[in-house]
């Protein structure tokens, strides 16, 4: 496997992750799309930051890297629980 | 997709995501005024610190790309101030609307209309059991009379209470919390609250931080993600890029590589192969001049990429015009400083007599493409 596969495999993860949580986000506040478009554009600016901390660790430019690769993570980990957390409640709760 | 593109739309939605924190800021504030002026001073002090807020942030990130770590510091600590001042704003506006809805949704709720209802037929049987025992009391019917009421009433005052309470503690089940319900018992939690107030938080932490990240970032290196697109590219796909001695080689998966320059050991003037490099003796020229414009008290010199953004090169121009330097043993570096070797004409001396070729090794080829 490639580093371009690996690329590949771990932005679509991602990306499926945020997708997969936004039921979750929208729970918060249902029928409020002020809100919807919120939590939209903080999960654009997740998948850019992920992209340039992405290309940032390529150039060696570490800080840069950790800076914006540190909000990637932890939002990454409440989407990853929001998801999961759907599913269960999808499935299995209700 | 497109760098440049992204390079656009994050700026746009760190501002958006910048806009929408200032707004809740200023809206929680608002709540606390009481007079039109005192609404004016909330929301321009709203408005205040959020702006101050990411001018910190940029400023701060600006000084730690020069290596001016204390003033860095300092600018961050004062950002990480107003940052938790604008989570907390976040945080209360997004209660506070929560507590809204669910004030707006109890009233259309059935249980709670009849709970309601049930208190209001309480109400007017007090009333009237009071009325009958006051009519009683005048003619002094009180054993036949008020006495035969008194337990009704009693229970009737007893079930009022029993109501009364149940309607104050009532909070009505929607789809929503059916679902904070569900994620409290699946990951082991008690309060479902909770989870929602943990949830807020970290909604109104990326809203604040990724907003501010994103701004600070296309501001700061005026259209990050544009002028890197090349160098990004380049080490991973055109391995005829240069790797400078100094520098470790930290490709990752070169393993699934074949690297063509496996047998060239890499080399302090092995620059360039490629045919044109922009980089011109101007260049050179004015990054030597900023590189020495820029010289600290301790006697370091200015960091690269801070002399890109001044003289308008990109940053792995930059790094080759530094390489070249260093290789030349016209700099010196120590840690993550750089420290000059000679004086600032005599580095431009030197280095534009490599460049012209007088004492130039045949091996740099830094100026082919341009020369061609």
């Amino acid at each position: 496997m490639n580093h371009e596969q690996i690329k590949k495999i771990l932005f679509i993860g991602i990306m499926a992750v945020s997708v997969g949580s936004l039921p979750g986000y929208f729970a918060l506040f249902p029928d409020e799309p002020i809100f919807y478009a919120i939590i939209l554009s903080i999960q654009a600016g997740n998948f850019i930051l992920l992209q340039t901390g992405y290309q940032a660790l390529f150039r060696r430019e570490c800080s840069l890297a950790v800076v914006c690769l540190f909000p990637v993570a932890f939002l990454g980990s409440l989407n990853f629980v929001l998801t999961v957390s759907y599913i269960y409640y999808e499935f299995f709760y209700r | 997709m497109d760098l440049k593109l992204e390079g656009q739309v994050g700026r746009f939605i760190g501002v958006v995501l910048y806009a929408v924190s200032t707004i809740m800021s200023i809206k929680l504030l608002v709540q606390f005024a009481d007079s039109g002026i005192d609404q004016l001073m909330f929301g321009a002090v709203g408005f205040g610190f959020q702006t101050a807020m990411a001018i910190l942030f940029i400023v701060g990130f600006k000084m730690a790309q020069e290596k001016s770590n204390g003033l860095a510091a300092i600018f961050f600590g004062a950002w990480v101030f107003l940052f938790f001042l604008s989570l907390t704003a976040s945080m209360g506006f997004f209660i506070s609307s929560s507590a809204e809805k669910t004030a707006k949704s109890i009233h259309g709720d059935e249980k709670y209309e009849l709970m309601q209802s049930q208190m209001k037929k309480l109400d007017s049987d007090i009333e009237q059991m009071q009325y009958q025992m006051s009519v009683y009391a005048k003619k002094y019917y009180y054993t036949r009379g008020v006495e035969k009421i008194r337990p009704a009433l009693n229970q009737a005052e007893k079930d009022r209470q029993a109501v009364y309470e149940q309607i104050m503690a009532y909070e009505p089940v929607t789809s929503n919390d059916e679902f904070f319900i569900a994620v409290a018992k699946f990951i082991g939690a008690e309060n479902p609250e909770q989870i929602r107030f943990i949830i807020f938080f970290c909604v109104a932490v990326a809203v604040d931080a990724i907003g501010a990240l994103l701004i600070a970032l296309s501001i700061v290196s005026n259209g990050f993600y544009e002028e890197n697109q090349e160098q990004v590219k380049a080490p991973l796909r055109d391995f005829k890029e240069p790797v400078m001695a100094h520098q470790e080689d930290l490709r990752p998966f070169k393993d699934s590589y074949k690297d063509p320059l496996q047998e060239r050991p890499y080399s302090t003037v092995d620059v360039k192969t490629s045919s044109d490099t922009g980089i011109t003796p101007e260049t050179v020229t004015a990054y030597v001049n900023s590189l020495f414009a820029g010289q600290k008290p301790n006697g370091a010199l200015k960091g690269r990429l801070s002399i890109a953004d001044e003289i308008g090169i990109s940053n792995q121009q930059a790094e080759r015009i530094h390489n070249l330097l260093k290789g030349r043993k016209l700099l010196k570096v120590d840690g993550k400083k750089t420290f000059p070797v000679t004086s600032r004409a005599k580095t431009i001396e030197r280095i534009m007599a490599d460049m012209n070729g007088e004492q130039a090794d045949d091996s740099i080829g830094f100026l082919k493409g341009k020369e061609a």
